[in-house]
């Protein structure tokens, strides 16, 4: 195990006890806990939802994942996002920015539970960013919460919370004082009505909808 | 006097895949294998049934990509040599099997539907798809409408209001340039909506957008008639929510009628089955479907029968009957519900019908026929004629929502797909920069600023995190990407240092040639 292993895994304990956010970093792409899934399953249930998995398959498109690759000059984001030499001249030409050299971070949402922080630093700027700060301005008295970030991560997963509006800033701590970067755009989470108007939502559903988990299907007189 | 309203909605939209040197046929394809096996077969049963008086309405929406590529004349000179490819093939099959009493009749079929494509799309429509739409839109059968230019996904984009702007201008434009009128109706990529910027739509003439179900049904207030009554947001957009129950009957895998073991077997193609040297002129350089499919879905197993096409028939009449049910039953239900008669909004994806499923096209036919002549419960409607008999329920404020899975941003936002976002905001808000700069630019500069704007379209179609997340040929999607950040970066970096060379700007428009009324200072806005 490498020093700087061992610094993540510091880090990660660290946050862990100070934080009330539950932090993913970039490079988990996994399902989440076990116990997320499950009342996110619950609540799909109680909300009737319907969006499988077939409705984003949708667009695939189709025929052409069966066959070999013709595809030349093949990229990953992660590592040389210039085309490879294979590459025709007038493609290998093309500028592809690895970065744009200034300080910024962004706020995008996922969806009602999860939000999208990603970030760039000048290359010489006094000390690294290691500090993502989170601002919840839903009331009128705002509350922050700090994300101490590994090393050399660029992107961050987020939990949140529903019909809440947030703001970031990036920075780090000088004697215990909170030195911000740059600061990020106003984003606000879906709301979900089961959460605080359950029974409007029940009467909704009964009289506008059919009972979840019942299909049409059902109600057909089998011959 | 019916009880209710049924809006079936079909969007057709396939990401710009026209590559002047031919160097991605396999992706050019997917547009050549829509056009055989969707469009044209839709569009057929959309004629027979007008030209036999069935009285019916349905929702069309053409994606400006789409619509770009079907306008092409190199593209239809392609794909005109591509059907009649397919129609010698048949003619060869015919040949090969016809001393097998089961396969001949298989052959003969294709050989046959690819005769009448031929006729279809050279003889009655010159190759010109666009114009059939618009007589079926003249015959007073289909609404048409659109949705964002390169189909980008709006909560993702929303970042730069100025890109979202230029989307939705840049389509509406697009498509007015080709219909003749603007569109009433615009489709949200991938029902995807930001969570208010209505004025964008608004702005540019649109009445009206639908949202998945919960989009309205977490709005503030809620809906108190669900979503079987269209609302308005405090903007003044019209919003309708799509039917669970309707979509789910035609798309579960578990449950939908695609899957029914009668039906045509996709996997099964003679692309992969029969002998390289005899198929070869026909395929790409590589394997891949041809579209002649022998086989029905048979059972869950890797056994399959032979494709018995009158019993495809029996069930696609069968179900038909059944979705209309279905459908009666509801408004029957709902009906006793709302204030106005429930209108049941049942959107779906044109690429479904007839490519997934072969025999969708008939299956729309037998329901449209059925719901014409066979009950008075429930109407076939289109959203814009619903509005001009009936006024929005309520004022709601909807919230962030999409139709994807888990509906919200997920599919398009996740660690396969997320790594874009900083170069498609940067980008966007490069070009608002150049648009600012350059507020009143000619002759060369202008033509250099739009393919900018162009490159930036490109760049932002939901298609390309779409295939990354799905895995299927997440090489291409990535390229593609690389490839326009990388041509608009170019032209943005080069006009601000002055070089500007019509060499090097030809070149490119030549290669991604869409949007010929685009104007750049829409991003000025």
């Amino acid at each position: 195990m490498t020093l700087w292993e061992l610094l993540f895994l510091a880090l990660l304990g660290l946050a862990g006890i100070l934080l009330w956010f539950r932090l993913k970093p970039e490079e988990e792409n996994a399902p989440r806990l076990g116990k997320e899934t499950e009342e996110r399953g619950k609540l799909q249930k109680t909300m009737g939802r319907q969006f499988t998995f077939e409705t984003a398959g949708e667009l695939e498109p189709s025929a052409v994942g069966k066959g070999p690759e013709t595809v030349t000059g093949v990229l990953t984001p992660e590592k040389e996002k210039v085309p490879e030499a294979g590459a025709p001249e007038k493609e290998r030409r093309l500028p592809f920015p690895e970065a744009y050299e200034e300080n910024r971070v962004v706020l995008l949402v996922r969806d009602p539970w999860w939000i999208y922080a990603y970030w760039e630093m000048l290359p010489g700027t006094v000390r690294e960013a290691n500090v993502l700060r989170l601002y919840d301005v839903s009331s009128e008295r705002p509350q922050a919460f700090d994300i101490f970030l590994t090393p050399q991560a660029k992107s961050w997963y987020i939990n949140v919370f529903p019909d809440r509006r947030y703001y970031a800033e990036i920075g780090y701590f000088v004697g215990g004082v909170f030195v911000a970067l740059a600061r990020s755009n106003l984003i606000r989470t879906p709301r979900i009505a089961g959460e605080e108007g359950g029974e409007l939502w029940a009467v909704a559903e009964t009289r506008f909808g059919l009972p979840s988990g019942v299909s049409s299907l059902d109600l057909v007189k089998k011959p | 006097m019916p009880k209710g309203y049924l809006a079936l909605i079909l969007h057709a939209h396939l990401p710009f895949v026209r590559h002047l040197r031919n160097d991605h046929p396999l992706a050019e394809k997917w547009l050549f294998e829509a056009m055989t096996e969707c469009y044209i077969p839709l569009l057929q049963t959309f004629f027979r049934l007008t030209e036999d008086g069935v009285p019916f309405r349905l929702t069309f929406s053409l994606s400006p990509t789409l619509m770009s590529m079907l306008d092409d004349p190199l593209l239809q000179e392609r794909y005109l040599r591509h059907l009649e490819g397919l129609f010698e093939l048949a003619t060869k099959e015919v040949e090969r099997t016809a001393r097998d009493r089961e396969l001949n009749p298989l052959a003969r079929m294709y050989q046959e539907n690819f005769r009448q494509a031929l006729e279809f799309y050279e003889k009655r429509w010159g190759g010109r798809l666009l114009d059939a739409f618009k007589a079926l839109a003249q015959a007073g059968r289909l609404e048409l409408i659109t949705t964002a230019a390169t189909h980008g996904f709006f909560p993702l984009l929303e970042l730069t209001p100025a890109a979202l702007k230029a989307q939705v201008q840049v389509a509406v434009q697009t498509f007015a340039a080709r219909f003749g009128f603007r569109p009433q109706g615009f489709w949200l990529p991938e029902c995807g909506y930001p969570g208010g910027r209505d004025q964008i739509l608004l702005n540019n003439g649109i009445k009206y957008t639908i949202l998945e179900a919960h989009g309205l049904q977490n709005g503030r207030p809620q809906p108190k008639q669900g979503v079987y009554q269209p609302i308005q947001t405090p903007d003044g957009l019209i919003v309708f929510g799509r039917d669970g129950e309707s979509s789910k009957q035609v798309w579960s895998a578990k449950e939908g009628y695609p899957g029914d073991y009668d039906y045509r077997e996709f996997y099964r193609d003679i692309g992969f089955e029969l002998d390289w040297d005899y198929l070869k002129e026909y395929l790409p350089g590589v394997r891949t479907h041809l579209g002649l499919k022998y086989y029905r879905i048979t059972g869950k197993s890797d056994y399959k029968e032979y494709y018995r096409p009158e019993w495809a028939q029996a069930k696609a009449a069968l179900h038909a009957g059944n979705f209309m049910f279905n459908r009666e039953k509801q408004v029957e239900y709902l009906a006793a519900l709302t204030e106005n008669p429930p209108i049941i909004v049942a959107p779906y994806d044109a690429e479904l019908f007839g490519h997934w499923w072969y025999e969708g096209p008939l299956w729309l036919e037998y329901l449209l026929r059925k719901m014409a002549f066979d009950q008075e419960t429930v109407k076939t409607i289109t959203p814009g004629e619903y509005l001009e008999k009936y006024a929005p329920a309520e004022v709601v404020e909807p919230t962030m929502s999409s139709w994807g899975y888990k509906g919200y941003s997920e599919v398009w936002l996740n660690g396969s797909n997320d790594w874009i976002y900083r170069h498609l905001h940067k980008a966007a808000e490069r070009m608002v920069e150049l648009a600012r700069k350059f507020p009143a630019a000619d002759g060369l500069t202008r033509r250099w600023l739009n393919q900018a704007a162009r490159e930036l379209l490109l760049a932002q179609s939901s298609d390309w995190p779409f295939i990354m997340y799905t895995g299927t040929v997440v090489d291409y999607a990535k390229t593609r990407f690389i490839q326009h950040i990388g041509r608009f970066t170019f032209l943005y970096e080069n006009l601000l240092r002055g070089e500007v060379q019509e060499t090097e700007l030809r070149e490119l428009e030549e290669e991604d040639n869409l949007f010929p009324e685009l104007d750049y200072t829409v991003y000025a806005s």
